[in-house]
C-alpha cells in the first residue's frame, strides 16, 4: 500500500507538470501572447516594454516556464497582471468560501445514499417513483439555471433566499451566513442526490436478486438483519469509489455554482481571471484545481482498498 | 429495415407448439428493437419532442423570417424588456430583440453544437476503444494511460483555458468539447470489443483469413452499434448542457450569435425585472436535454433489455 501511494504520488506530480506545461504553452499560443490586456494603445512603447520586462515576458518561453515552475515549487505563483498582487494571496483569500460551499454541498449530497436505498427497498411505490422522476429531471436540468429560477421566484415573491453573496454587508452573523449558504449548498447537493441515489438504487436492487440474500433469508435470519448485514454492507462498498469523484466534481462545478450565486470563491475568481486574461492567476488556479481533482481520485482509489479486502495494490 | 426470410425451407426453432412448423420470418436486431421502442409511449413522446426541436433548429431562419417576420439581431431600444404579449410572444430582451426569434436561432447553435460534439467524441472514442480492445497489450496500456491522464485533468478548466486563448467559433467550441470528452466512450467500447473479440464468429473469420481491419470493420463494429447509438444520445445531452454552462459564464458562444446558454449570461441582472429572459432559454435547454435522455433511455431498453434495471 505504501509503495502504491508513493507510485501514484509520483505519477500525479508528473501529471501536474504536464498540465502546467500544457496550459503554459496554450497561453503563449494565444493571439498576441499573454500580455494583450496590458497593452493599452494609449501607452507609450517604453512603458509597454517596461511592463513586459517587469513580468519577465522578454525571455524565451522555456526560460519563462522554468522560472515559473521554480516559483511554484516555492509556492510563488507570480503576480497578477491586473493588480500586481501576489497570485497566491488572491487565491488563499478565496479558499475558505469555496471549501465551505463545496463541503456543505457534499455533505447534504450524501442524503442521496438513504434516498436510493429507500427507493430500492420500496420499489414501485410512490416514493420510488418520486426518486426516479427526480433523477431523470435533475439530470436534464442545468443546476445553475434551476438556482437562477429559484432566485427569481424568491426575489419576486417571498424572500426565502437571499440574492447571492456570503452574507448581508453589515449583518455578518452566523445565522446570516447560514441563510446565504442554504440555497447554493442545496443546488450543489443535487448532483450528489442524483449520483448516489441512482447508484444505490440499482446497486441494492441488484444485490437483492443475489442468491446469498435468498440463502440468508431461508436460513431464518429476519429481514432487517439480512438487509443490514448482507445487502447494505455490500451495496455501500462501491459507494466509496464514487465519493472521491463526486468531491472532485463539486470542486470543478464550483465555477458555475459560484457564478450563479455571486459566491466569492475560487471558481468565480477563475471566471474573472479568464475574462481579464490574467494569465498568472488562471495558471495558478488551474494547478490548484488539478491538485484537488487528482487528490479526490487518489483518495477514492485508496478508500476502495480499505473497504474491500479483495482489492490489492501491487 | 424490412425483415427477410432467411431460414429457407427449415422449420422454425421457436417453441410455439403446432405453429412451429410454419415458416417464421426472421427479424433483424433493429426491427425487434424498433418494435419494442414503439410500445414505449414515453420514448415516443420524447422522440417526437426532440424531432420537433431539431426541425425548428433546421427551419430556424425560415421560421423567423416568414412566420414571425423577425430578425434575431434587430434591436429596438424603445421596446426593450417588453413582457410576453401579442407582438412579442416571449417578450424582448435588453436590446429590444425578440426573444422567441433568438430562441429559434439559438436552437441551431445549441443543438448543432450537441450533434457536432457527439460526432467528434464518438469518432475518437470508438477508434481508440476499438484499437485498445482488439489488440490489447502495449497499445491497450498506452490508450488506458491516456484515458487515465485525461480523467485526472480538471477538464472544465482546460476548456475555459482553451476558449479564452482561441476565442472559438461554434465549430471550434465543438472540437474543444469533443477532444476533451471521449474517454467514457473509449472505455465502454474497449470493454465490449474485448468480449466480442473472443466470440466464435470472429474466430471463424480469422480462420478464413480475414485481415484485422476487416474483422474490426465487418465483424466487431456492427456489434458495437447499439452501444454507440446509446452513447451518442448521452453525448448530445451532455454537450448541450456543457455548452450552455460555458456560454452562461460568457466563455462559450460569443454574442451577437444567440445560444441558449449565452442568452442567460446576463440574467443575474434581470432577475427582478424580466423573468422571461431567465425562464425561456433555460426551459428550452431543460426540455431538449430531457427529450434526449428519455429517448436514449428508451433506446437502450429496446436495444438490450438486459441492461435495463427497472
Amino acid at each position: 500500500m505504501g509503495r502504491y501511494v508513493f507510485r501514484r504520488t509520483i505519477q500525479s506530480l508528473f501529471l501536474l507538470v504536464g498540465i502546467s506545461l500544457l496550459s503554459f504553452v496554450l497561453m503563449h499560443l494565444a493571439p498576441g501572447g499573454p500580455v494583450t490586456m496590458l497593452e493599452d494603445p494609449k501607452m507609450k512603447p517604453e512603458v509597454i516594454a517596461e511592463i513586459r520586462r517587469s513580468f519577465g515576458l522578454d525571455d524565451p518561453v522555456p526560460v519563462q516556464y522554468a522560472r515559473w515552475l521554480w516559483g511554484v515549487v516555492r509556492l510563488d505563483f507570480g503576480r497578477s497582471f491586473i493588480d500586481n498582487r501576489p497570485v497566491i494571496d488572491k487565491i488563499l483569500e478565496r479558499v475558505p468560501a469555496t471549501f465551505q460551499l463545496s463541503l456543505a454541498a457534499f455533505i447534504i449530497g450524501l442524503l442521496g445514499i438513504p434516498m436510493g436505498i429507500y427507493a430500492a427497498l420500496r420499489r414501485g411505490s410512490w416514493a420510488d417513483n418520486v426518486v426516479r422522476v427526480f433523477i431523470v429531471v435533475g439530470n436534464a436540468v442545468p443546476h445553475w439555471w434551476l438556482g437562477l429560477m429559484i432566485l427569481l421566484i424568491s426575489a419576486s415573491t417571498v424572500r426565502v433566499f437571499p440574492l447571492g453573496g456570503m452574507y448581508t454587508p453589515g449583518q455578518d452573523t452566523l445565522l446570516n451566513r447560514f441563510w446565504h449558504l442554504s440555497l447554493p449548498a442545496l443546488i450543489g447537493a443535487m448532483s450528489g442526490w442524483i449520483v448516489f441515489g441512482r447508484f444505490l438504487r440499482s446497486e441494492v436492487l441488484e444485490i437483492l436478486r443475489q442468491d446469498y440474500i435468498r440463502t440468508a433469508h431461508a436460513k431464518g435470519l429476519n429481514w432487517p438483519v439480512v438487509l443490514r448485514r448482507h445487502a447494505l454492507r455490500n451495496a455501500l462498498i462501491p459507494v466509496v469509489t464514487i465519493l472521491g469523484g463526486s468531491l472532485a466534481g463539486l470542486f470543478s462545478g464550483a465555477v458555475l455554482l459560484e457564478t450563479t450565486f455571486s459566491w466569492p470563491g475560487m471558481g468565480r475568481l477563475a471566471v474573472s481571471a479568464a475574462f481579464q486574461r490574467d494569465y498568472p492567476l488562471l495558471m495558478a488556479l488551474t494547478i490548484v484545481f488539478s491538485i484537488l481533482v487528482i487528490l479526490g481520485n487518489l483518495l477514492a482509489d485508496l478508500a476502495y482498498g480499505l473497504v474491500d479486502p479483495r482489492v490489492r495494490y501491487d | 429495415m424490412q425483415a427477410e426470410p432467411v431460414q429457407k425451407g427449415k422449420p422454425s426453432t421457436r417453441r410455439d407448439g403446432a405453429e412451429s412448423l410454419r415458416l417464421t420470418k426472421s427479424r433483424s436486431h433493429w426491427t425487434i428493437a424498433w418494435a419494442r421502442l414503439r410500445r414505449d409511449r414515453l420514448s415516443l413522446i420524447a422522440m417526437a419532442g426532440f424531432g420537433l426541436i431539431c426541425l425548428v433548429a433546421l427551419a430556424g431562419p425560415w421560421l423567423a423570417e416568414v412566420v414571425l417576420h423577425a430578425d434575431p439581431a434587430r434591436q429596438n431600444m424603445l421596446r426593450n424588456f417588453e413582457p410576453p404579449g401579442a407582438q412579442n410572444l416571449l417578450g424582448t430582451d435588453d436590446f429590444g430583440r425578440d426573444v422567441l426569434t433568438r430562441l429559434i436561432w439559438g436552437a441551431r447553435v445549441s443543438v448543432g453544437v450537441g450533434f457536432a460534439v457527439a460526432a467528434i467524441s464518438l469518432t475518437i472514442g470508438v477508434v481508440l476503444g476499438l484499437l485498445a480492445g482488439f489488440y490489447g497489450g502495449v497499445l491497450d496500456d498506452l490508450i488506458n494511460a491516456i484515458i487515465q491522464t485525461m480523467l485526472n485533468i480538471p477538464l472544465l478548466f482546460l476548456v475555459i483555458l482553451l476558449s479564452v486563448v482561441f476565442r472559438p467559433s461554434p465549430i471550434g467550441l465543438a472540437i474543444i468539447f469533443g477532444v476533451t470528452g471521449w474517454m467514457g466512450t473509449a472505455r465502454q467500447v474497449r470493454g465490449v470489443t474485448f468480449s466480442v473479440r473472443e466470440r466464435e464468429f470472429v474466430m471463424a473469420a480469422r480462420a478464413l483469413g480475414a485481415t484485422d481491419r476487416r474483422i474490426m470493420g465487418v465483424h466487431v463494429l456492427p456489434n458495437l452499434m447499439s452501444l454507440v447509438l446509446v452513447i451518442a444520445g448521452f453525448d448530445i445531452a451532455a454537450a448541450i448542457l456543457a455548452e450552455s454552462g460555458l456560454s452562461f459564464l460568457g466563455l462559450g458562444i460569443q454574442p451577437p450569435l444567440p445560444s441558449w446558454g449565452n442568452m442567460l449570461s446576463n440574467s443575474l441582472e434581470y432577475i427582478r425585472r424580466a423573468w422571461w429572459l431567465v425562464a425561456a432559454p433555460g426551459t428550452m435547454i431543460f426540455l431538449t436535454v430531457l427529450c434526449v435522455f428519455l429517448l436514449t433511455d428508451g433506446l437502450r431498453d429496446a436495444l438490450d433489455p438486459s441492461l435495463s434495471n427497472r
